[in-house]
């Protein structure tokens, strides 16, 4: 009993610290919320909610920002599930993924090392 | 030396963790009260517990699992709660309030309907909310105030059950009830002095106890149908998470109105051949009310069933009587059009969850009208699914809410309810149009904000309707009331910036604050034109409740002490009568006016003078059996038997002893003289 206790107490420790983390986050970051990646599908994305939830619920945890870390949660998880949005959202990192190579590209044309590196 | 240091710190966390946790359980050691959860229904209530991690349905103190919603006035001035009120309606039906759900957290607009179909009168006070009637209490009361009744008894009943205290309780609401009838329950509970930790869904109650020891991931829709409400949820049961993903429903669907149908079906019968309107006659209605219910229950299970209400009326011909069939298909055929009632928040529910029927997995029937066999019909044509039935439709909410309870507690950990609201929340805007805000089926809880501005240069109040609904129009919505921003500092107009936070807690209780955006100051709002008690009023209930249970204590007191004091003279006088030539002259006279004394308080019910007559009597007694045994043992050394005769008799014995040994005793009695 006693290591239950124990075990109850670091969890909880575990709950607080998710909620911080999640409030840290960038807020228009979706995928960094819910700690997945940027290809998660939806069912990934409903379960890795749940998981969450499951640590962040007001009524789970006793952190006083429990509530605001579940409404970003929320957020997150309908904004990730509704097709739509989803799409925007992907089109949007595509075209951000592009533009960094670009950048990159750029800045590596006159490099030989990494041309060395691209040919081979 | 380096090494060292680094283990220590290492080292010492998890046991200050270790210190801290076991210093938390000493504290869950000490605490014992429990939390209930309640299942506060339109016709019948339960009460449920966790015991040993499962939880259990807590009977009431008449032994029963459910407890008739019911509480009665009577003539005398008591109030009587549950099975024993619910006896009594036909010969008191004015002041017998059942069905009060349907009441509470409205206004009487809302209500005109049902308030007709109810004996007692249903009347509006100055705000438009409706009271309850009552002549033998000479007052009016709030529905909350009947709901406190009726809670108070279930927990007190739980109370003495778990043998313990009970003052936090989970209580369920049909899913698509409004903020202003959850928060009138949660009035109710305050007046009943209960802590209301939770109020939650009844399906997703129902769901949460189905799917306690569930492990796969399932979709599961709720049909409940209960006494006054239907209701349709549809979860995602899976890792322990309970996910309400839609929630539609009727409030004003229940099996109330299937009784309402029969009602009719014989009240007209009787109409055509006596030409006599018997709903105008209430005790006659009352009759038929439980008659009705009675065969409906029956027809659950027969194709056909009879209706026998001798002497329901008498005419200028003398007594009437109704004596009729009543056929299943006769019974299907009236409720029709409820049946078809049932059908579309289903459909609406699906649609909003975004799923097919084939995606369903499991269909959980709720309820006791789930019971008619055209209601389940109807489940297994709509759903193609033969529906589950392994769940008892009056107790699983019951049960669905302790494990809440118990998750509140912290006693049942890996389980957690994301509900939803059940209703767009919007503000009323230009041309009465209702703007939504928050649309239903958004998980709880949640909040959302919006700034708001003057219209005119120098104001300095502004007024928000908010309204919940769904209709595009704020008239044909449910107004939770109009908020009022005052104190806005003067400035041209559309400068001031005020920003109003919209709240809907766990409860599905909206919450409205706001802070001045340039001064970062908090608004005071004012709210007028809600439905509910405002908090003044409920705190005037509670210590009106608490009064009444002071004055109910008293009273049983009385009666316990009128009771013991009818047994002690009695008994005294039995004594008397059978010993009375035992006891000296002098004694039996003032036992005689002892109880003489006692017996003119017992008939002024002077409770005071009772306790203390009863204290003299006793005493006296106390010297006549001295005195009995006394003489008695006086001839002890000369008879054999006398040590040991009266010493092991009980008083019991004595009653045996005294008829075959008189004429012994007697003669010992003589040898002493």
């Amino acid at each position: 009993d006693l290591l239950r206790e124990f075990f109850m107490e670091m969890r909880a420790v575990d709950r607080d610290n998710e909620v911080d983390r999640i409030l840290g986050t960038f807020k228009l970051n979706p995928f960094e919320q819910l700690l997945l990646r940027f290809d998660a599908g939806p069912e990934e994305v409903r379960r890795q909610y749940r998981k969450l939830s499951l640590m962040v619920h007001p009524d789970k945890c006793s952190h006083p920002r429990a509530r605001e870390a579940f409404e970003v949660l929320g957020e997150a998880h309908k904004l990730l599930l509704d097709g739509e949005r989803r799409e925007q959202l992907d089109f949007a990192l595509g075209v951000a993924r592009e533009e960094i190579r670009k950048e990159r590209r750029k800045s590596t044309k006159h490099d030989a090392a990494v041309r060395v590196a691209i040919a081979l | 030396m380096a090494d060292y240091r680094r283990v220590t710190p290492g080292r010492s966390q998890p046991r200050n963790l270790f210190s801290v946790g076991a210093s938390r359980m000493r504290a869950v050691n000490i605490r014992c009260e429990k939390v209930v959860g309640i299942d506060l229904g339109t016709t019948n209530s339960a009460v449920a517990a966790m015991e040993g991690g499962k939880p259990t349905i807590v009977t009431n103190a008449e032994g029963s699992r459910t407890t008739p919603s019911v509480v009665a006035f009577t003539k005398a001035g008591d109030r009587l709660v549950g099975q024993i009120a619910k006896r009594q309606g036909v010969v008191n039906p004015e002041n017998t309030f059942f069905s009060v759900k349907r009441f509470i957290g409205r206004r009487m607009d809302e209500v005109k309907e049902e308030s007709k179909q109810v004996p007692y009168q249903v009347v509006q006070d100055p705000n438009g909310n409706v009271k309850l009637d009552c002549p033998n209490a000479g007052r009016q009361f709030a529905a909350e105030e009947i709901s406190a009744q009726v809670l108070r008894k279930l927990i007190d009943d739980a109370s003495k059950f778990l043998n313990d205290k009970v003052d936090k309780a989970v209580i369920t609401v049909p899913a698509y009830f409004n903020d202003s009838q959850r928060q009138a329950t949660k009035d109710s509970g305050k007046i009943a002095g209960v802590e209301v930790l939770r109020i939650i869904n009844e399906p997703t109650a129902a769901a949460l106890a189905y799917g306690l020891d569930k492990k796969a991931n399932e979709t599961i829709l709720v049909f409940d149908l209960g006494g006054g409400t239907f209701d349709v949820s549809i979860l995602e049961v899976g890792d322990g998470v309970f996910e309400v993903l839609s929630t539609s429903g009727d409030t004003h669907l229940g099996g109330d109105d299937f009784d309402k149908r029969i009602v009719d079906l014989l009240a007209n019968e009787f109409q055509q051949a006596e030409s006599m309107d018997l709903r105008n006659d209430r005790q006659a209605l009352q009759r038929l009310t439980e008659a009705a219910e009675k065969a409906k229950i029956e027809l659950s299970t027969l194709p056909q069933t009879s209706v026998n209400l001798p002497f329901i009326t008498a005419t200028a011909d003398g007594p009437k009587h109704i004596d009729t069939n009543i056929t299943k298909a006769k019974f299907e055929d009236i409720c029709s059009d409820l049946l078809d009632r049932c059908r579309r928040p289903v459909e609406q529910a699906l649609k909003d969850a975004k799923l097919s029927l084939s995606e369903i997995d499991e269909v959980i029937l709720v309820g006791g009208s789930s019971r008619i066999p055209a209601v389940r019909d109807l489940v297994q044509s709509m759903t193609q699914k033969e529906p589950n039935v392994s769940v008892n439709p009056d107790e699983v909410v019951a049960l669905g809410a302790a494990v809440q309870a118990g998750v509140l507690a912290g006693e049942v950990s890996d389980i957690v309810l994301l509900d939803v609201t059940p209703l767009s929340l919007g503000l009323e805007t230009l041309g009465g149009v209702n703007t939504k805000l928050i649309t239903r089926n958004t998980t709880l809880p949640t909040s959302k904000s919006e700034t708001f501005s003057t219209a005119a240069d120098g104001q300095t109040s502004v007024e928000i309707n908010v309204v919940q609904g769904e209709r595009e129009f704020v008239r044909d919505c449910k107004s939770l009331g109009t908020f009022r921003l005052d104190g806005i500092p003067p400035a041209p107009r559309g400068v001031p910036q005020v920003e109003v936070k919209f709240d809907i807690d766990a409860n599905g209780i909206l919450s409205v604050t706001a802070t001045d955006k340039g001064t970062g100051r908090q608004q005071d709002i004012k709210i007028t034109g809600a439905s509910t008690l405002p908090s003044d009023e409920v705190d005037a209930m509670v210590k009106e409740a608490e009064k009444f249970a002071d004055e109910d204590k008293a009273k049983r007191d009385s009666v316990d002490t009128k009771n013991q004091a009818d047994s002690m003279v009695y008994q005294t006088e039995k004594q008397l009568k059978e010993f009375g030539e035992k006891i000296p002259d002098d004694l039996k006279g003032k036992v005689e006016a002892s109880i003489k004394v006692l017996r003119e308080s017992i008939d002024k019910d002077d409770v005071e003078g009772m306790k203390a007559n009863m204290k003299k009597l006793q005493e006296e007694a106390m010297q006549m059996g001295a005195a009995m045994y006394g003489g008695q043992g006086g001839p002890a050394p000369g008879g054999p038997e006398g040590p040991g005769g009266p010493g092991p008799q009980g008083p019991g014995g004595a009653d045996g002893k005294g008829d075959d040994d008189d004429t012994v005793v007697d003669a010992e009695f003589k040898d002493a003289n």
